[in-house]
């Protein structure tokens, strides 16, 4: 949509036109918009910068009065891997991140295609049920659940936090209908004409189609297991088990008060990383993906 | 294809069917049934009939959280919806290399709430954090923001980083809404000499009523439920502000477990959250057109 911000009278009629100068000529965008977009990226990266700047000081109270990228002591990342033992919980979080994905992609399809291919009694209701649960608060959910782990034996294990993908989930079960209605009907006809078993026909004729959204679901795992805090803090005890998140939540204060924050910038810088880089790399369609689904209904 | 032939559908769908009995159903079944009982999670529990709902609706923690949660949840999702407004016109206009903002300003969103929590409490300190010494720098504050004793202001601080963090997304939705709306209303409007001003209100936000609804339903009862952003931000500072999901937390998995009221305010927190997606629908008509 062309916006044209700037108000210039084009008409001969006026008697003096000024000569159009570099923010009043008339362009099919706003150059006021562009600046303004500017100065608001420059706010949205500013935290990174500053938790990036603020991992490499040398003495941990100086984040807070810090000469801007002064010092640069990388040793501080070394210590949050060894002393901290960061290393030992990313390869949880990722641990948990791969069987996150694996489930998802494995279930949200499988249900995905059931939805949107077969128009059997009771597909309606079932559909719009699973759309309802995704307005239950979460909260609701995880006290009766923590009871059911707890009553199994299966708190700090990975279980809880992990099965809950390999059963679809409603948003990525919405996802992956969309995906597969857009795609044509005509080729599952044509497929089971020749013989084909409907279980050959998901597998390798629409899901190698789909292939763009189970992207979006990978990533959807990925950044749902690394970013989720609730999760870990309610059933991880054991400190060897924790996760990314959970660690950092409780280092919260320790590394404050200790007088070394700047291990804790280092950390934090740690745990933005993967997702951000990852994203980086995939962003067309993921949010193309996304936005799609949810305009289209 | 037969109707016989459909009955595949059950087979592909089979795996959500468990989902629902068993991570929907029995749980909710359970938590209905332990929010009528008193139980510690040691000795048995005890059927008490409505005392935990009664105890949860005159307890005044419970309607400060309700207070804490739902200001913001308001002020949240009003900055959050009329910022990215503007951002989904400027992003969406027709220039090369545009798209790198796009990423910029969706980014924030992705990265973890404990990471991007440690990263604002430090900008927030008002002993020295960088946010007081600019604002310092022209003429305002020092504001405590999350260290502050004024629940407004620790909010004020938690909606800000939330904010940062999710408007490059509700900005995605918009963006995907612009382009749906047909260029010709926009070109009618140039050619009648109608102001960027007046085309957004008039024209622009009118059209994207839908996708606005859409992020007001989601972004309402998500807001509601909020947690982590709390947890973190007010755990580090000491700061007394708690939102419903808190107070469930320390409820349930606190010193002492009390099952039976963190079951009896999960579910009036579901109460009030149903009631408002219902009355947000009842009223959209009012206000949202989908003949566009």
């Amino acid at each position: 949509m062309p916006n044209n911000n700037v108000a210039v009278n084009s008409a001969p009629a006026a008697e003096k036109i000024k000569k159009p100068n570099f923010f009043t000529k008339r362009r099919d965008y706003s150059i006021w918009g562009l600046i303004a977009l500017l100065l608001g990226s420059v706010v949205m990266l500013f935290p990174f910068v500053y938790a990036f700047s603020a991992s490499l000081v040398s003495n941990g109270l100086s984040v807070y009065s810090m000469k801007w990228f002064a010092e640069w002591e990388w040793g501080n990342y070394a210590r949050v891997f060894k002393e901290m033992d960061f290393l030992r919980y990313t390869g949880n979080t990722l641990l948990i991140a791969a069987l996150d994905i694996i489930g998802s992609i494995l279930s949200n399809t499988f249900v995905g295609f059931g939805f949107a291919r077969y128009d059997f009694k009771g597909s309606q209701t079932l559909f719009f049920g699973a759309l309802c649960t995704m307005f239950l608060p979460g909260t609701v959910m995880t006290v009766p659940m923590f009871l059911i782990w707890s009553s199994l034996g299966l708190t700090d294990t990975y279980v809880p936090l992990v099965i809950g993908c390999f059963f679809g989930q409603a948003m990525n079960i919405f996802l992956m209908r969309q995906c597969f209605k857009g795609l044509p009907a005509g080729l599952y006809e044509a497929a089971l004409i020749d013989g084909a078993h409907p279980l050959y026909i998901y597998a390798r004729i629409y899901m190698p189609l789909a292939r763009p959204m189970i992207a979006t679901l990978a990533l959807r795992a990925f950044t749902g297991a690394w970013n989720n805090l609730f999760g870990p803090l309610i059933y991880i005890t054991s400190l060897n088990k924790r996760t990314i998140s959970l660690a950092l939540a409780n280092y919260n204060s320790k590394y404050e008060t200790s007088g070394d924050t700047q291990l804790l910038m280092a950390a934090a810088v740690i745990a933005m990383l993967p997702t951000t880089v990852v994203y980086a790399f995939t962003q067309k369609q993921f949010v193309a993906g996304m936005a799609s689904a949810a305009i289209k209904g | 294809m037969t109707r016989k032939h459909m009955r595949w559908g059950w087979l592909f769908v089979s795996p959500y069917i468990i989902s629902l009995l068993c991570f929907t159903l029995v749980p909710l079944i359970i938590s209905i049934y332990y929010s009528f009982t008193t139980y510690d999670m040691m000795r048995p529990a005890r059927w008490i009939g409505l005392r935990n709902y009664i105890g949860t609706v005159t307890k005044p923690e419970t309607w400060i959280a309700f207070r804490n949660v739902w200001v913001y949840a308001l002020m949240l999702e009003s900055l959050q919806i009329s910022l990215a407004c503007v951002l989904a016109v400027l992003l969406n206009q027709k220039v090369k290399g545009l798209s790198v903002f796009r990423v910029i300003y969706y980014i924030p969103g992705l990265t973890p709430t404990t990471a991007t929590a440690l990263v604002w409490a430090r900008m927030y300190n008002p002993r020295g954090g960088v946010l007081n010494t600019i604002l310092g720098f022209i003429g305002l504050g020092p504001f405590a923001f999350t260290y502050s004793g004024n629940w407004v202001e620790v909010i004020v601080g938690i909606v800000l980083m939330t904010l940062w963090k999710g408007v490059g997304g509700a900005t995605i939705y918009l963006i995907a809404g612009l382009q749906a709306i047909s260029t010709d209303v926009i070109e009618a409007a140039d050619i009648d000499g109608a102001s960027a001003v007046k085309k957004f209100f008039r024209i622009t936000v009118p059209l994207l009523t839908p996708t606005i609804f859409f992020l007001m339903i989601t972004g309402i009862s998500g807001a509601l439920q909020v947690f982590e952003s709390f947890y973190m931000l007010t755990e580090s500072t000491g700061a007394d502000v708690y939102v419903v999901n808190s107070r469930i937390y320390s409820l349930m998995w606190g010193a002492n477990p009390q099952v039976g009221q963190a079951a009896a305010l999960g579910w009036v927190s579901f109460i009030f959250v149903a009631l408002v997606t219902w009355l947000q629908k009842k009223y959209e008509k009012k206000w949202v057109h989908y003949d566009a």
